[in-house]
């Protein structure tokens, strides 16, 4: 067993090399010269010249990529070229941004989802299950950004019920501690703020959520059909326990390891579509952060978000499987 | 002693004699999914508009009609027109046949190095297998939405670098697939039959290996085509696929964004053309599966 | 002397199994620990044993599915332990194996006559039609029809698959034919029509048979010699004769006695053997049937037995006949 996590996380070592020449990759595989491709054609050889001196460009390709990796180990991830700023720091507030939005998206996804699912699979081949369904293979279908809009233009430019951009009412800041607005908020028992920010998270979390809950009510139903086949659930039955929140509290347990095994493919999902719900929702987050970078050119920032968001993604896959393996006796840690 | 019947002992023909298709008694199964022939339809139906789009319409799908913009859906223009005059209706037309064609290409792209990588991993194992898998980990690492912008961000953005980048960020999906069907055949006593009658590995994997592992990648494949055409899309629409004047159905949704209040219909068909193409793969790839592959869920 | 056709000398398998961190440590299963035995031209050497003792290894190590560790396999003088897998194609021509899964062991995307026709391909200059026609040549020759060779696999019984499989193996005239329980998956009376085509076929083509079975009644009926393998070694070898009328290792003594038997008079008192086949990765030491052995001495338990003659071809490895 220990030695199935030691295993495992040396196994991330040539992931995480690799991730790191890929991201270092970036800026060099641009056809041309990085230096001239971010400045544009009207740039000057001497500010040329100066950039490829303050990129290291000049140095040996080598030696550059192994001053970029000892920079990120002591947490330098460079700086923008837009802002001048450190990326570290400026990135910090962005991260937090999506990071309550995806957690948002996944407690609606999970709530929704496995209660679909599981009334689905209770009341199979039912009108509900039907819908249950269909909606469900509408969710993985729906392309997000396109959803985003719709709900915008029904729930916020329609309906007036809801705000269609932004993390709070810029008249009324609230105050950042973790960057977690909603914790935050709490902490400061600033209740009318946490209202506003919870009011900014609902459609931007929902747009995002969908295509997780949609696969989250799909994968509960099939697992609650093979339950609902087992012996001991038969037995219950039959002796009479028909009432649903009995099965209700088996199915939710067993509910959820189907769910643990795809929660890393989710959290990828959920990083991917960031980008797209922020970019819509002016959702001041990461996605939104490199999408930004790539229209201004800023390679230091794409790199080092990119790599965020991957490092993110690789540590959560780790954690699932090494839950898993804690919860699962049975797998094979060879 | 030995009174061998020689091979070539008598030399008449051979009596011929037909053989029915193993693909045809797939295909009686899976009619008998309805779900799945309505998938078929749509497909079929978006294939068809592709092919026909110049004859369907007789619009341009490009061009600017300062007399024409923003005209709400009516009996001329089915779906209204954009900004710059152009029929809705006419640019969806069009539009499927970028869809379809970035979907296509991009998964048999996908299909074509991932199978092969799988395939060697698989088969020979050892070095070859951590290698490869290795880079599956790695490009795995990567939320692939965001591994096909860093792509595009680096070759710069057009239709057909978006074609590329997708096909590029689906690769290890399925190499994988192919690499774990190919451990388990490469262990069956028939493929230990076929290796000794001598054959070359060449003849091995692609005459026998591959043939028993494609099945389940035809049916991720036709997912593949769903989950491609939503990626475009998405490229599209962050401005890093189609490039202006194209008809593609992200880059119209992004272009028509400011007209939310003004004019939704805009963004209310190109979008719904999306999202019933990739409804029809995704209906007509779990019938596939049903059919195909009973076995895996 | 008759040359043999084939001989295994000291023949070894051992696969290595990884465990620890980074897989470094290893430990071994000997599948095979040592397997000496010789078939001469048209004759038929069964091999019997317990499922797990390595019988079933032997003959995948002969066509090298899998590779030996160490030892010699002869082919008419020629060892082919070593070939590398180009070299083995043309060893292919003359051994060919019978597989003992006819539902697993039919490739399920082809046709009954490609699977028959692939051989040729690779192996002569046949023209296509000439192939065609000895598909159904080979058809009608293990007793099936000229038209099955359009059928897939999975539109036959197990014993006309099985017939597939032979007609496969021979499509090439091969000299030795290993059939590795190739009638075990099969019924009774299925068992016995394939038997007599196999006997029979030896008998119109010369074939030589190395015939690979648990199953003591079915060796009986084919073979002429005999070896019974016992945890990766020969630990009883001789004509059939001696064997069934004179078994001498208790362990073959054993595996008799548990063979049911329609002559009564012949039947001997049945003798129950105590315990599991031990793990081949730690086998027992000195004789590794000792610790079920029912006639055990206190040399068993240190002291491996030598394979000594002890009269008429017979060979035994046991204690008990020093």
């Amino acid at each position: 067993m220990s030695s199935y996590i030691t295993r495992r996380i040396l196994q991330l070592i040539p992931v995480l090399i690799g991730m790191s020449i890929i991201v270092f990759s970036i800026i060099h595989a641009i056809p041309g010269d990085p230096a001239t491709v971010i400045l544009g054609d009207q740039a000057t050889p001497e500010a040329v010249a100066e950039l490829r001196e303050e990129m290291g460009l000049n140095e040996p390709l080598v030696k550059q990529y192994f001053s970029y990796v000892s920079g990120i180990l002591t947490g330098d991830l460079g700086t923008s070229l837009k802002t001048s700023k450190s990326i570290q720091e400026e990135i910090t507030p962005y991260l937090m941004a999506t990071i309550e939005l995806m957690m948002m998206s996944m407690i609606i996804a999970i709530i929704i989802g496995v209660n679909a699912g599981i009334i689905a699979a209770w009341k199979r081949a039912s009108w509900f299950d039907y819908t249950a369904m269909l909606v469900a293979l509408i969710g993985v279908s729906i392309p997000v950004f396109w959803f985003g809009l719709m709900e915008q233009w029904i729930f916020a430019e329609k309906l007036g019920l809801l705000p269609s951009t932004g993390r709070m009412n810029a008249r009324e800041p609230v105050e950042a501690l973790s960057g977690l607005l909603l914790v935050d908020t709490i902490l400061q028992g600033n209740w009318s703020g946490f209202w506003d920010v919870l009011k900014h998270l609902i459609l931007p979390s929902i747009a995002l959520g969908t295509i997780p809950m949609a696969i989250i009510a799909r994968i509960t139903r099939s697992s609650m059909l093979e339950v609902l086949e087992l012996d001991y659930i038969r037995t219950a039955r039959a002796k009479g326990l028909s009432g649903f929140w009995v099965l209700y509290k088996h199915a939710l347990k067993n509910a959820f390891a189907p769910i643990l095994t795809i929660i890393g493919m989710l959290v990828g999902l959920l990083l991917g579509g960031a980008v797209l719900t922020e970019t819509i929702f002016g959702w001041p987050g990461v996605g939104r952060y490199i999408y930004d970078a790539i229209g201004s050119r800023d390679y230091p920032v794409i790199q080092s978000g990119i790599l965020i968001i991957a490092t993110i993604f690789v540590f959560v896959n780790l954690i699932v499987d090494l839950l898993y393996s804690l919860l699962d006796p049975r797998i094979n840690y060879r | 002693m030995k009174t061998v019947i020689h091979p070539f002992s008598r030399k008449e023909n051979p009596v011929k004699f037909k053989k029915k298709s193993l693909w045809l008694e797939s295909w009686k199964r899976l009619k008998k999914q309805r779900a799945a022939m309505i998938g078929l339809s749509i497909v079929l139906f978006f294939v068809l508009l592709g092919f026909l789009s110049p004859i369907i319409t007789n619009q341009p799908y490009d061009g600017f009609n300062p007399e024409k913009t923003l005209i709400s859906p009516n009996s001329e223009h089915w779906f209204g027109t954009d900004d710059q005059g152009r029929d809705i209706f006419t640019r969806i037309i069009f539009g499927a046949r970028i869809s379809l064609w970035i979907g296509f290409f991009s998964v048999i792209g996908s299909i074509a190095v991932g199978a092969f990588l799988g395939l060697l991993a698989g088969y020979y194992g050892k070095w070859v297998d951590t290698i490869i898998s290795r880079f599956f980990d790695i490009m795995l690492a990567f939320p692939s939405i965001l591994l096909a912008i860093a792509i595009v961000s680096i070759l710069g953005p057009s239709l057909f670098n978006a074609l590329i980048a997708i096909a590029i960020i689906n690769i290890p999906t399925y190499g994988r697939l192919i690499r774990s069907r190919v451990l388990s055949v490469k262990e069956e006593e028939y493929i230990m039959a076929a290796k000794i009658t001598g054959m070359s590995d060449g003849r091995l994997i692609f005459g026998h290996i591959l043939p028993n592992s494609i099945t389940p990648i035809i049916v991720q494949g036709t997912l593949g085509v769903a989950t491609a055409i939503l990626e475009a899309a998405a490229l599209g629409f962050l401005g890093l696929g189609a490039q202006p004047g194209e008809p593609e159905w992200g880059k119209m949704l992004a272009d028509s964004r400011q007209f939310i209040t003004t004019a939704p219909w805009t963004l209310l068909f190109p979008g719904f053309a999306i999202m019933l193409v990739v409804l029809g793969f995704n209906m007509f790839g779990d019938g596939l599966r049903d059919a195909l592959d009973p076995k895996t869920k | 002397m008759l040359l043999p056709l084939l001989e295994i000398q000291e023949l070894k398998v051992h696969i290595p199994l990884k465990s620890g961190l980074f897989g470094r440590k290893y430990s071994f299963v000997k599948a095979i620990d040592g397997v000496d035995f010789s078939i001469y031209e048209n004759e038929t050497f069964g091999l019997v044993g317990e499922s797990g003792c390595g019988k079933s290894t032997t003959g995948k190590a002969i066509m090298r599915l899998i590779d030996p560790t160490s030892g010699k396999v002869s082919f008419e003088g020629k060892d082919i332990s070593r070939l590398s897998r180009k070299e083995m194609r043309n060893v292919y021509k003359d051994i060919q194996l019978i597989f003992q899964d006819p539902y697993a062991s039919l490739n399920p995307r082809k046709t009954a006559g490609d699977i028959i026709e692939e051989p040729m391909i690779i192996n002569t200059t046949m023209s296509p039609e000439e192939r065609k026609y000895r598909v159904q040549e080979l058809l009608e020759v293990v007793g099936l029809n000229a038209y099955h060779s359009t059928r897939y696999p999975h539109e036959f019984s197990g014993g006309q698959r099985q017939r597939i499989g032979i007609a496969r193996a021979l499509a090439l005239n091969p000299k030795l034919l290993i059939a590795d329980e190739a009638v075990s998956a099969l019924d009774v009376s299925v068992q016995s029509q394939v038997l007599n085509l196999l006997r029979q076929l030896q008998h119109e083509r010369g074939l030589t048979y190395l015939f690979i079975s648990h199953d003591l009644s079915v060796v009986k009926h084919i073979s002429d010699r005999i070896g019974v393998m016992y945890l990766g070694r020969i630990v009883e070898q001789g004509s059939k004769k001696s064997i069934y009328k004179n078994p001498l290792h208790p362990y073959t003594q054993a595996l008799l006695s548990a063979a049911p038997s329609i002559n009564r008079t012949n039947e001997r008192e049945r003798i129950v053997l105590m315990g599991d086949l031990p793990n081949p990765i730690n086998p027992p030491k000195g004789c590794p049937f000792h610790p079920r052995c029912f006639a055990k001495k206190t040399e068993c338990e240190s002291a491996s037995p030598q394979f000594r003659n002890v009269g008429d071809e017979h060979y035994v490895a046991c204690h008990l006949y020093n």
